[in-house]
């Protein structure tokens, strides 16, 4: 009886666990699937797992969208209301859940950008634009590890950043960035390469 | 190209898979595999992406926000959702009865724990609901987010069974529970985000009128109302300050300021010092001071939990300057409702840089075949004043801007009062609009070249009609008398005002280095047609124009510290009557190059020619169609 007890205690760490601290689109998405059910009939707690599992993974893909912790954190919060206030419209049988969430975290940073390039003078807005003459490695000597790396990608163009963040920071496959994007398998693989190449070279020698 | 693409998602996805290594994928196509390690390796710098998280207290800030926004935004189905998903009472309502059929629950664990999480006290899962809580306190990495987490559930609990009075004591020994266990964290940060979670927690349990007097006690504590202890080392107010651009010449700088630990309203002042390579040109909030030390004050009071206050600061680099300034901002308690942080002093360094063409006002002469007249124009070819002033030539600035000294040529009369004096030179105040203004310097007829001393005490002009040998003149700039005269044309003040440089021939043809009364000091050029000097603001070099050096009118620059000459344009036309742009770095200039005369500015360092104003009109005297540059 203790060993099975011990068992159950354990598995149930597991199951939870699992939902609570997952940091890639779950393959097997039977307990997902069952908050987003209950979810979309109004449980707000059942919400509040989708939130937990999700909430890493979308803070992290908008901060290497746009460099900034502070407008991260607000468009992080943003997404997930917006989820709440759209989750009639998510079809289960579409895209995943998390693909779903990816799409409105994409939107919210667009929607972002353009409002703040319509506010901007335009010596500031000249800042936001890739410099391939900077001089890159000063910069980042400056910077944290984990800033070191916003900073080169915020030298990259929108499209590359996006993939290279939903790919190799989000730890989605070529799919699903497809689906996110918009876009067919062999674009993202053609945008993948151009991306890897412009990071390259930003990256110069000190890398190689 | 397709190629490449194909077989670099391959090696990406193994690599990601672990199915293969670097090397390997790079031996199975060698032919590419300069390019594919290139490329692999820069996708591995972006593992390091993957260690990014947000913040405790922001993950507990978000879903406290998140919770309130669904309570106000419930879905229609939220009624149903309770009965949809009632566990059959197969399973009893206890923790033990569970146990007992461990082996067929394993069966169903993953599902039955995820229903579990929406059963409500006196429902058959609610048991097993706190159980698997208490599990994932156990085995998650960060018990806190856990127990904040247990805490909101609580809160939910509570709001859901509203009015089932069994139901609440249930869910609200629960809530007291979990409360006791938050007491326990002492670190500044965890107390930090326990005590934003409790605050929303708090406004909940108001709107459904709960009263928890562990909550209260709780806050009390966690708000450093009395504990100085926390207060002393933590900010109650975020503080965040950037430039928010770089380069160019003014400079922008954005602080944030956001209370996020107490829900009582925080008032501090925001300071931020200027670097001495900037002005202070204006702030978005009221209630700022700039004083002598160019610091800027701003109180910044009652700022409610979790408001955000931005403040603008917008300062310039002073003139002529290029290079990085550095403006240190810092938040300081006001003495009365908190501390702050003495570590909140943030640097924030920009970057200067020369822009081209330097902001200037320049006046220029438009000459017809009658008349010539003054018009205004900026350094960037925004027009300012076509019309600045009629039946004038020769313009000069005084060094600070205000004033403008012309030669006032055969018709100015017919301007009237008080222009009835006619022709000579005349002084017109730009900024001041007094009665003496505009007022007659001196009475005198064939001027031209006239140009106001750097330390505005005294105007040089070249006088003499045609035909016979002209002289220069130095006269008093606040009364109009004449100090010194000697043969000689086209004065150019030196920066010290102490010397000219003149187009001379009274001994050797040339450009020439003069005391103030005529005495020749030393030749500097030797061509007879090298003509027009100006004197950089530096004294470094002398720009000037000539004709036989190149058989056309071309622009020149003298270097004193080598006595080497280069040659700055190189083109059929006339470049002519050069001046030097504010701070140095640019060349003013008449040319006719373009197919009519045009006043272009011209960067020294030999960059691309800017026009400021076209179609000024051919003049018989280039040296009453010099432009004045401020």
């Amino acid at each position: 009886m203790r060993n099975s007890l011990s068992l159950f205690v354990v598995l149930i760490g597991v199951a939870l666990i699992d939902s609570a601290s997952a940091t890639r689109l779950p393959e097997s998405a039977s307990q997902e699937t069952q908050l987003i059910k209950q979810a979309k009939a109004g449980n707000a707690d059942a919400f509040a797992g989708l939130y937990d599992i999700y909430i890493d993974d979308v803070y992290r893909f908008i901060l290497h969208r746009v460099g900034n912790k502070q407008t991260a954190e607000d468009l992080t919060s943003q997404v997930f209301l917006k989820a709440w206030d759209n989750l009639g419209r998510y079809k289960m049988q579409g895209l995943p859940f998390g693909a779903w969430l990816f799409r409105i975290a994409r939107n919210s940073v667009i929607d972002h950008y353009r409002t703040y390039k319509d506010t901007l003078p335009l010596e500031a807005e000249a800042m936001f634009k890739p410099d391939p003459k900077a001089n890159v490695v000063k910069e980042v000597e400056r910077r944290l590890e984990g800033e070191w790396l916003q900073a080169v990608l915020q030298r990259l163009t929108e499209d590359q950043r996006e993939v290279l963040t939903l790919k190799f920071i989000n730890g989605l496959k070529t799919g699903e960035v497809a689906k996110i994007m918009g876009k067919r398998q062999g674009a993202i693989r053609a945008l993948q390469m151009r991306a890897l190449q412009a990071l390259a070279d930003l990256l110069g020698g000190d890398h190689e | 190209m397709s190629k490449l693409e194909n077989i670099l998602d391959e090696c990406l996805t193994q690599l990601i898979t672990k199915q293969s290594t670097l090397e390997e994928c790079l031996a199975r196509y060698p032919e590419y595999a300069p390019e594919l390690r290139r490329l692999l390796l820069a996708a591995q710098t972006l593992e390091k992406g993957q260690n990014v998280e947000p913040t405790p207290i922001f993950k507990a800030k978000a879903r406290s926000q998140l919770m309130a926004h669904m309570k106000t935004r419930s879905k229609p189905q939220r009624r149903g959702s309770r009965r949809f998903f009632f566990w059959p009472p197969l399973f009893g309502r206890t923790l033990n009865m569970a146990f007992g059929v461990a082996a067929v629950l394993v069966l169903f664990l993953s599902t039955g724990t995820v229903l579990a999480q929406s059963a409500l006290p006196g429902e058959a899962l609610y048991d097993w609901k706190l159980a698997s809580e208490q599990v994932l306190r156990t085995v998650h990495p960060n018990p806190l987010s856990v127990d904040l987490m247990v805490a909101e559930r609580r809160i939910n609990d509570l709001a859901r069974v509203n009015g089932d009075e069994e139901a609440v004591a249930v869910a609200l020994n629960g809530y007291q529970q979990t409360l006791s266990i938050l007491s326990h964290y002492d670190t500044p940060e965890s107390r930090q985000a326990i005590s934003l979670a409790l605050n929303q927690q708090k406004a909940e349990l108001d709107h459904v009128q709960v009263d928890v007097p562990e909550l209260d006690k709780l806050l009390t504590e966690f708000n450093f109302t009395g504990n100085d202890a926390i207060a002393s080392e933590l900010a109650e107010l975020q503080f965040d300050y950037q430039a928010i651009n770089n380069g160019g010449r003014i400079l922008t700088y954005q602080t944030t300021i956001t209370n996020t630990t107490s829900a009582e309203p925080l008032s501090a002042t925001f300071v931020s010092s200027l670097s001495t390579d900037e002005e202070y040109v204006s702030v978005s909030e009221g209630n700022c001071i700039l004083n002598d030390k160019n610091e800027l004050s701003c109180d910044v009071d009652d700022l409610a939990l979790y408001e955000a206050r931005n403040i603008t600061v917008t300062t310039r680099a002073v003139s002529c300057y290029a290079g990085p300034v550095t403006n240190t901002a810092t938040l300081v308690s006001n003495g009365e409702t908190m501390e702050v942080n003495p570590s909140d002093h943030i640097d924030v360094t920009s970057q200067v840089d020369n822009v081209f063409p330097y902001p200037a006002r320049v006046v220029y002469v438009q000459s017809g075949s009658q008349n010539s007249d003054l018009g205004l124009v900026t350094s960037t070819a925004a027009a300012l004043n076509a019309e600045l002033h009629r039946w004038a030539a020769a313009p000069t600035w005084s060094p600070d801007g205000k004033r403008l000294a012309f030669f006032g040529v055969q018709g100015i009369s017919q301007l009237e009062e008080p222009y009835n004096q006619g022709n000579g030179v005349w002084v017109v105040d730009i900024i001041n609009n007094t009665q003496q203004n505009p007022r007659q310097l001196l009475a005198i007829d064939h001027v031209k070249n006239l140009t106001w001393s750097p330390d505005g005490s005294m105007l040089a002009l070249e006088v003499g009609p045609p035909g016979i040998t002209h002289e220069v003149v130095i006269i008093d700039a606040q009364d109009g008398r004449e100090l010194y005269r000697f043969s000689g044309e086209q004065p150019a003040w030196s920066p010290d005002s102490r010397q000219l440089v003149i187009k001379s021939c009274s001994d050797a043809c040339g450009l020439w280095l003069v005391k103030l009364d005529g005495t020749l000091i030393r030749q500097l050029t030797t061509d007879s047609t090298d003509s027009y000097p100006t004197w950089s603001p530096t004294g470094q070099y002398l720009a000037f124009s000539s004709r036989d050096r190149d058989q056309d009118w071309e622009i020149y620059l003298l270097n004193f510290e080598d006595s080497h000459i280069t040659r700055l344009t190189q083109r059929p036309g006339t470049d002519t009557t050069p001046v030097f742009g504010p701070c140095g770095q640019e060349l003013y200039l008449r040319t006719d190059h373009y197919g009519s005369w045009w006043i272009t500015v011209l960067p020294l360092d030999g960059g691309n020619e800017y026009k400021v104003q076209e179609g000024v009109g051919s003049t018989e005297d280039w040296g009453l169609a010099r432009p004045a540059i401020y």
